[in-house]
This record gives C-alpha cells, structure tokens and sequence, in this order.
C-alpha cells in the first residue's frame, strides 16, 4: 500500500503574532527523496526585503510579483534518507521570533525491509500509518519489502498472516535526526557588528537542550520560543571568520554555519566618468519662419547629428522644407499667385552649453543651400514653375529637456537667406521658432 | 587639392538649374480663319504665353511686363499691351489682297511666335465705283460728318472700307469704317495749311474710287 497523502496545501504558520510575518505555503506539502525531488515554495506579504533560510538543500528564488514571491527548493542530490526538512522567512534585517515564520516539509525516504517470518506468509508492513504490500514470504520466510519511511516515523509492524492466524511483529526503525536550521542575519558581519543567528529544532529531535557554539565570538540568548533560538552573535576584535555550530547538550552537531566578518574598505575616491564616446543622434522639428512681406510659413526639418567623442560639440545635417505664398492684384490683368517650396540643404555645428541635470542649453550655427520650386500662376497668363537655388547663414539657441531616451527642444533662430531667379526675390528665412525632438542612437 | 571639385561642380550643376527660360508665345487660334478681301470686321486672334513676371516677396508686389505687337500679315493689330488673358480682338478693314498671312506676336521681352499662314484672304466681291454726299463748308481741324456710297455693289451691298485722302490736306482717319449695305456714315477730320477749296478722295484695294464735290476749308 502506498501513503495516504494529506488532501489539499499544508500552511503552517508557527509564529503566533504572526501578523507581520511572511505567510509560507509549500506545494507539495510532503515528498519522497529522489532525483526529481522539488518543492515550490510561496511566500505572501514578504515585502521587498524578504529573507528566507532552509536547513537542508538548495532554496532558489524564481517568481517575483507583488503580491508573493516564489522558491523552488530542491533537495541535495545524494540525499536519500527521511528527514524534515525546516525553512525560515522573515523581512529585515532585525527580526525577532515574532516575525520569523517556520515551515516544516516532511520528505520521506525510499529502502527495502528485509523480513524474516513464516515460510509463504501473506505480509503486510505498516509504517507510520502507511500500508505496504502484502508480499508472500519465500519457502524460507524471508522477503524483501519496498517502502517510504517519513521523519516521524519510529518503528515498522510486520503482519505475517499464514492460514488462519496472523502474527504482528514490530521492527524498530532508526532514523537519522533530521538537521536543524541555522541562519545568521544577516548573513556577514560589518565590521565587527553583531548578527542575530537563528535557531529552529525539528519536532522529531528527540535530544533535549539546544545550544549554539561560536569559535571566536560572545552569544548571547535574545529569545526563545519552544524548539527555536534568537541569539546575538558578537565577533571579537580582529576575526575574520567566527565558525559556529547548533549541537545537543550531549554535543552531537545538528547544524553548522561560519559568519565572515567584513572588514572596512579603504575609501576609493570614484574615477572620474569616462569622456562621451562618440555617439549618433537623430531628430526632427517643426515650426515656423517670418523674413518680412509674404517671406513667411510653416517649415519642418530632419536633423542627423554625430557628437565628436570628449567633446560637447555636434556636427549636424539638417534636411528641411519651407513653404510661402502670396497673391498680388497686377493692374487689370488680374491676379498674380507666386508659390516658393524650399528644401534647405544645411551644415551645422551644435555646442551643447550647458547641461545641469536634465535640463540641456545648445547654441548652433551653420548655413547650407535652399533648394526649391518656384510656381507663378494668374488667372491672365500661363503657368510657370522654375527650380529655385538660394543660401542661408545662421545662427540658433536650443533648450532641451531630456525626458528618458529623448529630447524635446525649442529652437529660435535668426538666420540669413536669400532665393533669387529672374522671376522671384524671396527670402524665406529670417526669424525662425521650432520645437523639435531628438534621441541618441544606441 | 582636388577635393573641392565636386563640390565646386555640385554648386555649378545647381545654379545652373536656377530659374527658368520662359517659353515663346503661342497662337492658339484665330477666328474668323479666313475673309473674303472686300469685307471688313472683327478678328479674335487668342494667344498664350507666360509674361515675363517678377515677384518680390518682400515687398509683396508683382511686376508685369505686358507689352505687346501683333500683326496678321503687314497690318498690326490689336492693343499695344497684353489684354483679356490673350484673347486679342480688334477690327480689320479690307485693306489686305487676296492671299495667306502669317500672324506674329512678340512680348515685351522680345519672345516672338510666328503662326505661318494662319489667316487667308479671298477673292474679293468690289462695287464698281464710290459716290459722296454733298460737303458744306469746313473748319480745319473740326470733325464732320461725310456720308459715302459704294456704286454696283454685290448682292447684300458692299461692306469693306475704303481709303481716305484729300490731296493738299491731311485727313483724319485714313481709312474709314465698315460700310452696311453698300453705305458709309464716316466722321472725318480735315487739316489744312491754307483755307480754301479741297476735295475728298476714296478708293478701295480693287482700285475703284469716287470722289465728292470741292468743298470749302477755313482755318
């Protein structure tokens, strides 16, 4: 037969003013020792500084939200024979038993009960409530019985049933005791400053007394609840490392641990931050232009920028366009349109100022050509669209707040322009406003 | 050293690509195509082009040059200046043989188009000869009234023009209206250097004349 297993989760929550404790689940609440031997672990209200000690295995954190943090524990990889095994979680690094919950996790061992009874008895083995078999014993009354012996358990009863009696044998196990649980807190000591180290008994121990040993260092008993220990561990002078045991009165060691005591460091003035690497830097803005007359309109324009490696300078393509228009009566020939599209074609250098946290101060000067398409058109005369060739000067004043990856900015811009054909005299520049944004490229 | 040339020929390619060479004018067409040589009336010629234009965007003005000349054959025609978005209208007498002429017109920039033999004279139907109403007394240089009858005209009666001329004087138009139905009501003015007796004389391209009585001219 096999173990009835426990229906549902087991909680235990040991502490009784538990109310700032960390509620602890464990999934499964029980297991048999193997090679896929693992256990999740769940954790509530543990807060962002949850601390978690186990006294036998490997605990490893795996899911993280707000509302819980989740463990996987895994046992150690030869571990075979029944133990309980003891996890600990608190938060902080200065709690008292009050906020320390204990989990106990049963896991059960896997061997061969080797029987000696009648020759072909129907036997039975009961081990802590749990059923095995029946198996028929050989000629010779020996059999071998596989079963799970857990923690808890203390003796094995053979039934041997042979016709119409049955004989009930009781075999005594023994277990070895299951280790106990260990944790500093933290889990170094500074400079010499006392630790808080923590002690939790299984129930199965059967020795009496506790007591934690230090080499090297004064223990002092802070508070005891039960079968669990919150004792001050002060490193003396000049110790680096101060070994320690948890051990029965009759000195038999349950649990073993070493506190490293961190020694001062040297003060280490911070190098200096490394120069700006060269860097790419892409943008775009959008604004508008005013050179007197009808020398007005909307304009746009893409900006790539290279940023020179150790130095705050920029050097800048600016790819834009620029739109004006006007309508004039002519006599009594009627009305002249006269439409300008300009593409400024500009090289420019930026000099970022100023920079005082997230807030960015540049001023920019360059100049480049304008491109553009001259269109004519009336209501008395025929169409006309010519090509346009013009030059601009300028200078700016940027300032740029930068808001994660990028930067938005304002830009106002006195510039100098002049577009010029046998049939048009513009000069689409002049004072120019945008708002732009741009980004580095990583 | 050589690094600036393409940059130097960019800059070229591009200012050569600056403004535009405006095209000639067109004739687009002309209506009536055609006209029998004794009969005179209106032509509409209409034209495109695109006028040379300057526009100052600063000073947000638009300056025009519509200057014009247009001639069908040898007779100009038509207004001095660029009119009604190119569709040129003007009266033409019967002063052209039978032929085909071509019709020119040069903008004030000096663009000039040229639609070969876009307007054809036919034959003629002529009268056979001009009479004039008697003429009072004048004073040189005051319009007055002349009226005048073409003389064996086609059916329909005669409705080209004719020449003015009165010999010693200058008279004022030289060619007179479109006669309907074979008369002319022409309001003339004559300028002497002397006061005395003149004549005024008529013609037509087919070389029929008349003539009217002599008539005094005072200063």
């Amino acid at each position: 037969m096999r173990p009835v297993a426990l229906p549902g989760l087991l909680t235990l929550v040991l502490c009784l003013q538990a109310q700032a404790a960390p509620v602890v689940e464990a999934e499964p609440s029980r297991l048999v020792l193997g090679p896929r031997a693992r256990a999740e672990i769940t954790v509530r209200n543990g807060g962002p500084g949850l601390r978690g000690a186990v006294s036998v295995g490997t605990l490893t954190a795996a899911t993280s939200t707000d509302e819980f943090t989740r463990f996987v524990w895994t046992p150690p990889a030869d571990a075979r024979a029944p133990t309980l095994v003891l996890f600990a979680f608190w938060t902080g690094e200065a709690p008292t038993l009050a906020d320390i919950t204990v989990l106990a996790l049963p896991c059960s061992g896997r061997t061969e009960l080797a029987i000696e009874t009648e020759p072909s008895a129907q036997v039975t083995v009961e081990v802590a409530g749990a059923r095995f078999g029946p198996k028929r014993a050989d000629r010779q009354g020996r059999l071998k019985m596989p079963v799970e012996v857990g923690p808890h358990a203390h003796e094995a009863r053979v039934i041997a049933e042979l016709a119409d009696q049955s004989k009930i044998r009781v075999l005594p196990l023994s277990l070895p005791p299951s280790p106990w649980l260990l944790a500093l807190v933290p889990e170094s000591s500074a400079e010499g400053a006392p630790v808080h180290a923590l002690v939790v008994v299984p129930d199965t121990e059967e020795s009496a007394g506790t007591e934690l040993v230090a080499e090297g260092a004064k223990v002092e008993k802070e508070q005891e609840a039960g079968r669990r220990l919150l004792l001050r561990v002060t490193p003396d002078r000049d110790r680096s490392t101060v070994p320690m045991v948890a051990r029965t009165l009759d000195g038999s060691v349950r649990a073993q641990a070493t506190l490293e005591v961190v020694a001062p460091q040297a003060t280490v003035p911070p190098p200096p931050p490394p120069p700006p690497p060269g860097r790419w830097i892409l943008g775009g803005a959008l604004g508008g232009y005013v050179g007197g007359g009808s020398n007005a309109g909307p304009q746009g324009a893409f900006i790539a920028g290279y940023g020179l490696p150790n130095l705050p300078l920029v050097l800048e393509l600016e790819l834009g366009i620029r739109s004006q228009s006007m309508s004039v009566p002519v006599g009594t020939l009627g009305t002249q349109n006269s439409s300008l599209l300009v593409f400024p074609i500009e090289l420019a250098v930026r000099w970022e100022a100023i920079s005082a946290g997230n807030f960015r101060l540049s001023v920019r000067g360059g100049g480049g050509l304008l491109v553009g398409s001259h269109h004519l058109s009336s209501n008395f005369d025929a169409d006309l669209t010519e090509a346009a060739l013009g030059w601009e000067i300028f200078a700016a004043v940027q300032a740029g707040l930068q808001v994660g990856p990028v930067e938005p900015y304002i830009e106002v811009r006195p510039a100098l322009s002049k577009v010029s054909t046998d049939h048009l005299e513009a000069r689409p520049g002049g004072g120019m406003f945008s708002v732009g944004v741009r980004g580095t490229l990583r | 050293m050589s690094r600036p040339l393409p940059l130097s020929l960019l800059v070229l390619a591009l200012a050569a690509c600056n403004g535009a060479t405006l095209s000639p004018p067109t004739v687009v067409s002309v209506s009536p195509p055609d006209r029998a040589a004794s009969s005179s009336g209106p032509v509409t010629v209409t034209v495109d082009a695109v006028l040379p234009t300057v526009a100052d965007h600063g000073a947000q003005t638009v300056t025009v040059d519509d200057r014009l000349t247009m001639k069908i054959g040898p007779r100009p025609f038509g207004p001095s200046h660029w009119a009604d978005a190119g569709v040129i209208a003007d009266f033409l007498p019967s002063v052209l043989p039978e032929g085909t002429y071509d019709i020119t017109v040069e903008l004030g920039d000096g663009r000039l188009a040229t639609a070969t033999g876009a307007f054809r004279v036919t034959q003629g139907f002529w009268p056979i000869g001009y009479t004039i109403d008697m003429i009072g007394g004048q004073t040189s240089g005051v319009p007055f009234g002349v009226t005048m009858r073409a003389q064996g005209a086609p059916d329909g009666g005669y409705g080209g023009t004719v020449f003015l001329s009165v010999n010693g004087a200058t008279v004022s138009p030289t060619i007179s209206g479109p006669f309907n139905a074979g008369v002319r009501v022409e309001v003339i003015t004559v300028t002497v250097a002397n006061p005395g007796s003149y004549r005024l004389d008529v013609s037509d391209l087919a070389g029929r004349t008349g003539h009217s009585v002599n008539f005094q001219v005072r200063q």
